[in-house]
Parts: structure tokens; C-alpha cells; sequence
């Protein structure tokens, strides 16, 4: 039955996507909500993310496979790490770079042009071609689904989105941290008057964010080849999500995720030529009905 | 010994209006009302002494100590409680959790039970987000939040704004009770009952300028000075 076995693939792969996209677009949708700009450089940290977990992956890999062999896919979890590491860093210096800028649009242009000069250097770097990272045999075992074989690794994914979900629910909504963010999100300047160091606040969670896009790059790059323009790519996406789902709110990025998810795989297997357009006719359609996106509130001043 | 909180010759500009135009006072301790018509600088002055605005000219000093153009969170940590006008309470936030993440932020008397205690109202709500609270309630949850950064001095703007005569009453007697703790309040009112009902000393701004500093009985008892200062009667 192959067109069963499509369905079931198509599926998967629309839920493995949207897996992925979910935890990009978190860190995305988090700084939005409370500092109320639009990260541009965000697809650019995850392409850096991805480079840098490519190279610490490969390197630590060879130091380690010569002495033990058996242990050669820590080489990949140092990778991811990396990338975590290089994410949040980039986050700091955008963080030190905004501070000194007023206003919402320079604040988003300040991140474009960031975006341009990552995406250069990554290219005077590490070159053009298309790169994956390896990923261990451990998460690399075929698994069965409904009957149909299929890559373990995408179930890791997914099992890594779910974990990235739970932990950042638990941060917002349990702990001391995650409601000074609520908090900010519903009104920063109160926040500010009730003695929290707003600028302490952003950074905190601009860095969260990068990390997360970091190592999304990492993971999303071990299944997902990627390469210059790849940034501008996942940009976008990740702002397809988060407009369906509605900015700055976890549970949108999460239902806005699995929905860009299935929509790209449906339209590649089927309609192939409608792909692109069955996406972005999503968006306009939310837009033009729900303009604050499914679980958005409308954006008040603050 | 410095004033709680004095101002000096404060000037604030939004664009090319003027809007506070040498603003000086002192104050130290007790209840003092900022009585003015809408648009007469009162907020401006309120949110340029937070640090929410930012202060072209003059000074703002906490005990000393001026805190002019300074960060909010460095006046509130200086011991000022901000309650703000519309009170600005976080909707998606329970009542719990207004007061639970400022717990522990700074040493003082006022803790979560202490203000539960203040306000029994808000204890029986606990669990409810913000945003589902009537107008007093919120205003009571303004005025908790502002209670548990333990300031020495709260600036109240306009608190019985929107809310019917039946829910004033209980505010003032909340007021009452805090400034009776010893809790110095920087009152700013439109509401005549409110600001003589609570207030030892009236500042009246106009156009920006303060122009009198009188006690309560002296505008109770001249009607034709409220209808001069203000342009709104006891009785209106």
C-alpha cells in the first residue's frame, strides 16, 4: 500500500518538522513577547549554531575516536553544546548592541544587520557548500511506526521538542524567573517600577533564547542539510509560525509549529507545485481573520 | 535630616510641550495630595520621579540620595511603591503571583501574609489571573504589589479613578489604615472626597506649576476656591 506508506511518512515528517520549528521558534517568540522586538538575526543564529556544532562536533569526534572509539558520539553532544554556547553568545553581544539603540524599528533593523554580517562570516568560514552533522548511532536506529520503517533520529527530535516544551513551561509558569517574564510581557515598565532590572531581565532571556536557537541549529542541522541561506530560510519560517500561532505565547508557537509543519510536508508530497503557496496562503488567511495569530493577544503598548 | 523626597525645580518636556515647568517640593511623611484638572502635569510628575519619563532640568532626591533620570527599578529599590494610573496590574498573572514574585526581593515588614492580611479581598482571590478582578480589586492588587517592595514612601496615582463611590470608600479606608502605619503617600487625585478625606497637606498644580500648598479644610471650606484651582466643586 504505497499510499498509505506516504501518508504515514508525509505525516511523520510534517510532525518531526514542526518538532523542530517549535523549538526555533520558542526562543523567537519569547524575546518578542517581552521586549517587543522582532529578532531578524534569529534564523542567522541558528545557521551559526549549526556551523559551530559541525566543527566542535567533528573535532571533538576525531580526539575522541582515536582514544575511545566506542565513545565517538559524545563528539556530537559537545557539538550541540557548542552550538548552545555560540547561540547564547551572539545573544549577549545583540544584547549590549540594543541597549544603546531607541526605538522599536531601529532595534529590528540593528538585528538585520547583524543577520547579513553572521551570514557572511559563516560563509568566509565555513564556505558554500550544504553541510549535515552526524549524529550518533545511538539516535540514528530506524524505528517502526504504524508498521513503516523510519529514521530514529526524527523521533529524537520530536522527543527533544517535547522536553524543550515541558522545561520552558515549567520556566515560565513555576518558577520565580518565569513569572517576572509574564510579568514583562503583560507590562515591562511595571515591572521595572517594581525594583526588577528590566536590562538584567532581557539579557536572561535573550541569552535563553539564543542558546535554544544555538542548539535547535545543531539538531536541526544533523537531519537538515544546511547552508548560506539557510538563515533567511528558517527566518522566515520561524516568523510563519509564529504568526499563525501569535507572538510572544508558548502554546502558539507549539500548535503555530505543528501546523507549518504539516502543511510544508502535505504540500511537498502532494502538491508539490503549491507548496510554498498553501503556506503562505495559511498566514495571509490568519492574518486577514485573526490578526493577533491563534493564541496571540493584540499587542498594547510597553 | 533630608526629606523623604524632594523635588527641585523639575522640568519635563514631551516633544515641544512644556509640560512640568519648575515643579519644586518637599516632602516628609504623612499623606500629601496632588490635586489637579486632567492634562495639568500631575502623571508626568509621578512617572519623572520613577524615572519613567525622562527629566530635561532640576532634581528628584529620595532621602538625599538624587535619583534624578535614574532606572525604575533604582528609585523603587531606594524604598519608592509605585501604584500607576489605570493601575496596570499584569492580566495573565494570578494575584498569587503579583505578590509571589516580589517576595523575598527586599527585607521589610511587608511579606505576602502581612499584605493578605491588609487585604482579605485578595487572599479569597488568590488563584484568580488579574484580569478577571472588578476595578477595585485590581486597584487593591496595585496597591499590594507596590506593599511588597517595602517602600518607604508610595506614589499613588489616582486610585479611585473609575470606580463608583461604594468601592472609594473602602480605598480610603485602606489609605487610612497605611498612612496610620507610619507609610508617607504621595497622592495624586481628581476625586475632591478622596484627596480631603486622607490627605494632611493639598499641593494644587495647574498648567504644569504648583500653586498652592494648603491643608484640606482650607479647599473643603472655599468652594470658590475649588471652582478657581480645579474647576470642579465638592458638590459636581
Amino acid at each position: 500500500m504505497p499510499s498509505y506508506f506516504q501518508f504515514v511518512l508525509t505525516l511523520m515528517n510534517g510532525l518531526t518538522y514542526g518538532a523542530l520549528l517549535f523549538a526555533i521558534a520558542s526562543g523567537f517568540t519569547l524575546v518578542f513577547g517581552l521586549m517587543r522586538v522582532l529578532n531578524l538575526s534569529h534564523g542567522a543564529i541558528y545557521l551559526l549554531g549549526a556551523y559551530v556544532g559541525y566543527t566542535v562536533s567533528r573535532t571533538v569526534t576525531d580526539w575522541v575516536t582515536a582514544w575511545l572509539p566506542a565513545l565517538g558520539g559524545v563528539g556530537w553532544v559537545a557539538g550541540v553544546c557548542g552550538a548552545g554556547l555560540a547561540g547564547a553568545l551572539i545573544a549577549l553581544v545583540l544584547q549590549r548592541l540594543i541597549r544603546g539603540v531607541d526605538g522599536e524599528l531601529p532595534q529590528t533593523l540593528l538585528t538585520l544587520g547583524l543577520a547579513i554580517t553572521i551570514g557572511d562570516l559563516c560563509l568566509w568560514i565555513w564556505g558554500g557548500l550544504p553541510l549535515t552533522l552526524e549524529p550518533p548511532e545511538a539516535v540514528s536506529q530506524a524505528v517502526r511506526i504504524a508498521g513503516i520503517p523510519y529514521p530514529g533520529y526524527r523521533v529524537f527530535v520530536i522527543a527533544f521538542a517535547l522536553f524543550i516544551g515541558v522545561a520552558l513551561y515549567l520556566l515560565l509558569f513555576r518558577s520565580q524567573l518565569g513569572r517576572i517574564i509574564r510579568a514583562g510581557v503583560d507590562n515591562r515598565e511595571m515591572v521595572a517600577a517594581t525594583g526588577v532590572d528590566i536590562d538584567r531581565l532581557f539579557l536572561k532571556v535573550f541569552m535563553l533564547g539564543g542558546a535554544l536557537t544555538g542548539v535547535s541549529g545543531a539538531i536541526g542541522g544533523s537531519y537538515l542539510a544546511f547552508q548560506p541561506g539557510t538563515d533567511f530560510e528558517i527566518l522566515t519560517i520561524a516568523l510563519f509560525v509564529v504568526v499563525i500561532g501569535g507572538l510572544g505565547s508558548l502554546l502558539g508557537s507549539a500548535v503555530g509549529a505543528v501546523i507549518v509543519g504539516l502543511i510544508d510536508s502535505f504540500g511537498r508530497a502532494y502538491f508539490s507545485e503549491l507548496s510554498m503557496f498553501l503556506l503562505s496562503g495559511t498566514v495571509i488567511l490568519v492574518l486577514a481573520f485573526r490578526t493577533q495569530g491563534l493564541f496571540g493577544r493584540s499587542v498594547e503598548r510597553g | 535630616m533630608s526629606a523623604l523626597l524632594s523635588i527641585d525645580d523639575l522640568h519635563v518636556y514631551y516633544a515641544s510641550a512644556h509640560v512640568l515647568q519648575g515643579v519644586s517640593f518637599e516632602h516628609d511623611g504623612g499623606v500629601l495630595c496632588l490635586l489637579g484638572r486632567n492634562g495639568m502635569g500631575k502623571t508626568t510628575l509621578a512617572r519623572s520621579i520613577m524615572g519613567l519619563v525622562p527629566v530635561s532640568d532640576g532634581e528628584v532626591r529620595v532621602r538625599g540620595d538624587a535619583v534624578t533620570n535614574h532606572a525604575p527599578h533604582r528609585v523603587a529599590a531606594r524604598g519608592v511603591g509605585y501604584v500607576p494610573q489605570g493601575r496596570d496590574i499584569y492580566p495573565s498573572l494570578t494575584v498569587d503571583e503579583h505578590l509571589r514574585m516580589l517576595a523575598g526581593r527586599t527585607e521589610g515588614e511587608w511579606t505576602m501574609p502581612r499584605v493578605y492580611e491588609l487585604f482579605p479581598r485578595l487572599e479569597e482571590r488568590r488563584t484568580v489571573h488579574a484580569g478577571h478582578l472588578s476595578g477595585g480589586e485590581q486597584q487593591m492588587l496595585a496597591i499590594a504589589r507596590a506593599l511588597m517592595t517595602n517602600p518607604s514612601l508610595m506614589i499613588m496615582d489616582e486610585p479611585s479613578e473609575g470606580l463608583a463611590p461604594v468601592i472609594v470608600e473602602p480605598l480610603i479606608e485602606k489609605l487610612r489604615t497605611l498612612a496610620a502605619s507610619g507609610m508617607a503617600i504621595l497622592l495624586i487625585e481628581q476625586n475632591l472626597r478622596m484627596a480631603t478625606a486622607v490627605a494632611d497637606e493639598l499641593l494644587i498644580m495647574v498648567s504644569g506649576r504648583l500653586e498652592a500648598r494648603i491643608p484640606p479644610r482650607e479647599l473643603e471650606a472655599d468652594s470658590a476656591l475649588q471652582q478657581q484651582l480645579l474647576g470642579v466643586t465638592m458638590n459636581d
